[in-house]
């Protein structure tokens, strides 16, 4: 009993993460209908972007946490400029290229820390919660699952109350319309690649005193990512946070009880079994061509 | 009619010459570069077969897992069975064959972005039940001990008699898939592609177009899994995973995916640059990932339209480019 | 006259909006028959249904007295049934000749084996032989290398009409053939349909310009609402002071 109450705990604290990560994907995907391959790895680098500043240099983790974000909302930033805009019309060209920055990005990262074992940062805040005797919740984590519910409300206030926010989401239920309505798609796939890039950043920075980091995290990242997109719906923001609530707590419960691998094993039957009877996802909307 | 002719010729021409210099070549090269040409000959075997599944117009990502079915299923049933190379190579590319007529089923209900996060998620999946049961696949660490071809006294476990063993049945392999590209499956695949719905309104099953293309193309590539993996005497995840995806789509895209031989012009061009970055090898992941990016920026027809970009300037300006 | 096609009690409905309600019809053997109405009367969907590329929510098609309601339009086209499109759906990156090829799939569908091995040859080549005939007789010989979408408009629509019928149907349905042509083009246009009727198929055409159907067809469906308002030839539905009305009604 124990057991699962604290898998429950666990559960809940890993899908800010999933979350934090997959919001990003959805976002430049919901815009632009460009799946950014690189994601993972845009996360990858706000980790190591903690580990490099605050592990290495002792900076003050807050302070390197905001560096990652502002960091990796500037690649992002690049990214869309550079690749994705050029590309608008062709979104496997755009996908490509985000495979190409993908590689980059994992050399810089292995050129920054170098090859061998995985990075550890020490947690910046230490101790732990004892709740009923029996569930303990560090407070590092409990410090990132507040940071995530924070962010996400943020921009779920940027998204339905400011005029931005609402553009963003006119132009990933229709672009066309959108276009037609005056609504300049270029500036609002500028500012949704930034939110998105800005939560990878901030997702790598949270994750990274509690995973080991290395160039390659960005697989694991970019897969759950995918999941939770799909199941929650291509394109819908909430879809994909209760989405990921619901994986969390799924991946979880089995990483406990059987195996990680496992876990992700049937994440991913879940997701093609989803694509295969509702590639809408639990709250989507369809795709227009 | 005559065009395509001329084209054929070419073509053919190249493919010949291109063996020609393969069979002499490995006498001039040192160990490791031996190596180093079987993987590119069976790479060009991959690139080949890839280009086969995309005539249809969707591009997969499970290709490389395909590859790694074969490769399992070869080094698996030689070691533990003691069946022959010559009986699992074949039943490689059948196994993979298989497999991907099973995941047509659910793949081919998806097309585009769909297609192509479910056919990474199904190969995702498979892969990771590679390292999940280590009976029998041996876990993240593989099997090792795959024994090697016998044949008469030839020593396969030397780089020269195993690559030209290898060239012969890649050699046959790209035969065949050009064959196909050039029948009439060939033409009813482009037709697929380019307005499936008007392919459909003449009698084309464009579902059993897009298997037939899916499955041919995986059991292909299959036999290449096979191949590489008695070579090196390891099958592992890593050697299938998305990062060798990657490779496959990028040696097509940046030879070009409009005719036959820019796939195979990509893996030879590429691999022989990677080659000679050895000295730089922390580099190469990022080299070619530049490569990508501006291969598409600025030369989305890949090498391939080289020599028609050159043409074209020589060209007076009688017409306006289209 | 045997019946060829017949149409029983069709229905289309989407969402709660009847598109076409109860339509019946039959078409008989080497006959030109017309499929008319004012816009939104359920023409085309009747048509797409017909085709095989939209399933009705009730009601039957028979072709020569089997069923083919419901099944995919590929397996429709091999038992004859063959439609063209209503805008200039080709394949635009492949060349004129190419484009046939590729109607005559019926007669050169091959297997793998065959085709890596070559074993096919002289199926290829009557397939070749086959797609050439139809270009002359299309009048689309000199015009063979050159790609689909190089093509002016009226041709585009002659390549149509040549791509279906290179998969030699017996029945043979038009998407609105004349929509956007001239009156040159759209003389071509019936006198080419004229010659193909000529040949044995039967036509089933849906349009929209009049003048061209009252010359061209034997005889006349008029669809308004979703309904069959009249059935006939062209005098009868002229002279139907009903038709009149839902044209000039229906704007």
């Amino acid at each position: 009993m124990d057991l699962f109450v604290q898998t429950v705990v666990n559960g809940f604290i890993q899908s800010g993460f999933y979350a934090l990560a997959a919001i990003g994907l959805v976002l430049v995907f919901g815009v632009m209908r460009v799946v950014n391959f690189a994601h993972g790895e845009l996360v990858m680098i706000g980790a190591y972007t903690i580990w490099l500043f605050h592990a290495q240099y002792g900076m003050p983790y807050l302070l390197t946490v905001i560096l990652a974000i502002l960091l990796v909302t500037g690649i992002g930033l690049l990214m869309e400029r550079f690749l994705f805009r050029p590309m608008i019309n062709d979104p496997l060209g755009g996908l490509i290229c985000s495979i190409g920055v993908l590689f980059v990005l994992q050399v810089v990262a292995t050129y920054v820390g170098g090859e061998g074992p995985s990075k550890q940062v020490p947690p910046p805040f230490e101790g732990t919660l004892i709740l009923m005797d029996t569930i303990r919740i560090p407070y590092q984590r409990l410090f990132s699952i507040a940071v995530s519910i924070l962010a996400l409300a943020l921009l779920w206030y940027f998204l339905t109350r400011t005029k931005l926010g609402w553009a963003i989401r006119a132009v990933s239920m229709d672009r066309e319309a959108a276009t037609l309505q005056g609504i300049s798609t270029i500036r609002i796939s500028t500012v949704a690649i930034g939110v998105g890039a800005a939560m990878a950043g901030l997702a790598g920075a949270l994750m990274a005193p509690l995973t080991n980091i290395n160039p390659h995290m960005g697989h694991n990242v970019i897969i759950t990512a995918f999941i939770v997109t799909i199941v929650g719906g291509v394109g819908s923001l909430p879809g994909a946070v209760i989405a990921s609530v619901l994986y969390a707590l799924f991946h979880t419960f089995v990483t406990t009880y059987f195996s990680g691998t496992i876990a992700t094993i049937s994440g991913l039957l879940i997701m093609v079994l989803v694509l295969i009877v509702r590639p809408t996802g639990i709250m989507g909307h369809r795709v227009s061509e | 009619m005559n065009s395509s002719r001329k084209f054929n010729l070419k073509v053919a021409l190249l493919l010949v010459l291109l063996f020609a210099g393969l069979v002499i070549l490995p006498h001039f090269l040192k160990y490791h570069q031996q190596d180093f040409l079987i993987f590119l000959t069976i790479n060009i075997l991959v690139v080949v077969s890839y280009r086969l599944v995309t005539l249809t117009g969707e591009w997969s990502l499970i290709h490389a897992v395909m590859m790694g079915v074969g490769a399992y299923t070869s080094a698996l049933l030689s070691k533990n069975f003691d069946i022959s190379f010559w009986i699992t190579l074949p039943l490689a590319g059948v196994m993979a064959g298989v497999v991907a007529l099973l995941l047509s089923y659910p793949l081919f209900r998806m097309t585009q972005f769909y297609f192509l996060i479910g056919s990474f998620a199904a190969g995702e999946a498979i892969r990771l039940c590679w390292i999940q049961f280590i009976k029998p696949f041996g876990g993240t660490g593989g099997t090792s001990a795959i024994p090697s071809p016998e044949l008469m006294n030839i020593d396969f476990l030397e780089p020269i008699p195993y690559f030209y063993m290898v060239l012969i049945i890649v050699g046959i392999c790209v035969y065949l898939l050009y064959r196909i590209e050039k029948s009439r499956i060939g033409l009813t695949l482009h037709a697929v592609h380019w307005k499936g719905v008007l392919a459909e309104s003449v009698g084309v099953n464009t579902w059993n177009y897009r298997t037939l293309a899916f499955v041919v193309g995986s059991l292909f590539v299959g036999i290449a899994g096979a191949l590489k993996v008695h070579y090196i005497g390891t099958v592992a995840p890593k050697q299938f995973d998305i990062g060798f995806m990657v490779f496959i789509l990028i040696w097509v895209i940046v030879g070009g995916y409009r005719t036959f031989y820019g796939a195979i012009l990509g893996a030879v061009v590429l691999s022989i640059i990677d080659e000679m970055l050895r000295g730089v090898a922390q580099l190469r992941p990022a080299i070619y990932g530049a490569t990508l990016i501006l291969f598409i920026l600025y030369l989305p027809g890949g090498l391939e339209s080289i020599p028609q970009k050159i043409k074209q300037l020589f060209r007076t300006r009688r017409e306006e480019p289209v | 006259m045997t019946e060829i096609l017949q149409v029983n009690n069709l229905t289309m409905r989407f969402g709660g909006l009847v598109a076409v309600d109860q339509v019946s019809f039959s078409v008989d053997e080497g006959e030109i028959r017309g499929l008319i109405g004012p816009n939104g009367a359920g023409k085309s969907t009747t048509f797409k249904m017909i085709a095989g590329f939209l399933s009705p929510t009730s009601g039957d098609v028979l072709f020569r007295n089997t069923s083919i309601t419901n099944q995919k339009p590929s397996k429709i086209a091999a038992l004859g049934v063959v439609r063209t499109f209503q805008e200039t759906t080709l394949f635009q990156e492949l060349t004129v000749f190419e484009n046939v090829l590729i109607g005559t799939h019926q007669d050169a569908r091959t297997n793998i084996f065959s085709a890596m091995l070559g074993l096919d040859r002289d199926r290829q080549r009557s397939a070749v032989d086959s797609a050439l005939e139809m270009l002359e007789f299309m009048g689309l010989s000199d015009r063979r290398e050159q790609l689909a979408a190089e093509l002016p408009l009226g041709l585009q629509r002659s390549l149509a009409v040549a791509i279906a019928l290179a998969s030699r149907p017996s029945l043979l349905l038009m998407d609105e053939p004349f929509a956007g042509m001239n009156p040159e083009e759209t003389r071509h246009m019936m006198e080419l349909t004229e010659r193909v009727r000529e040949t044995g198929v039967t036509i089933v055409l849906v349009e929209h310009n009049m003048k061209a159907v009252m010359g061209l067809c034997d005889r006349l469906v008029v669809l308004n609402f979703g309904t069959v308002l009249d059935d006939g030839t062209p005098e009868r539905v002229r002279n139907n002071p009903d038709v009149i009305q839902a044209y000039l009604g229906g704007g």
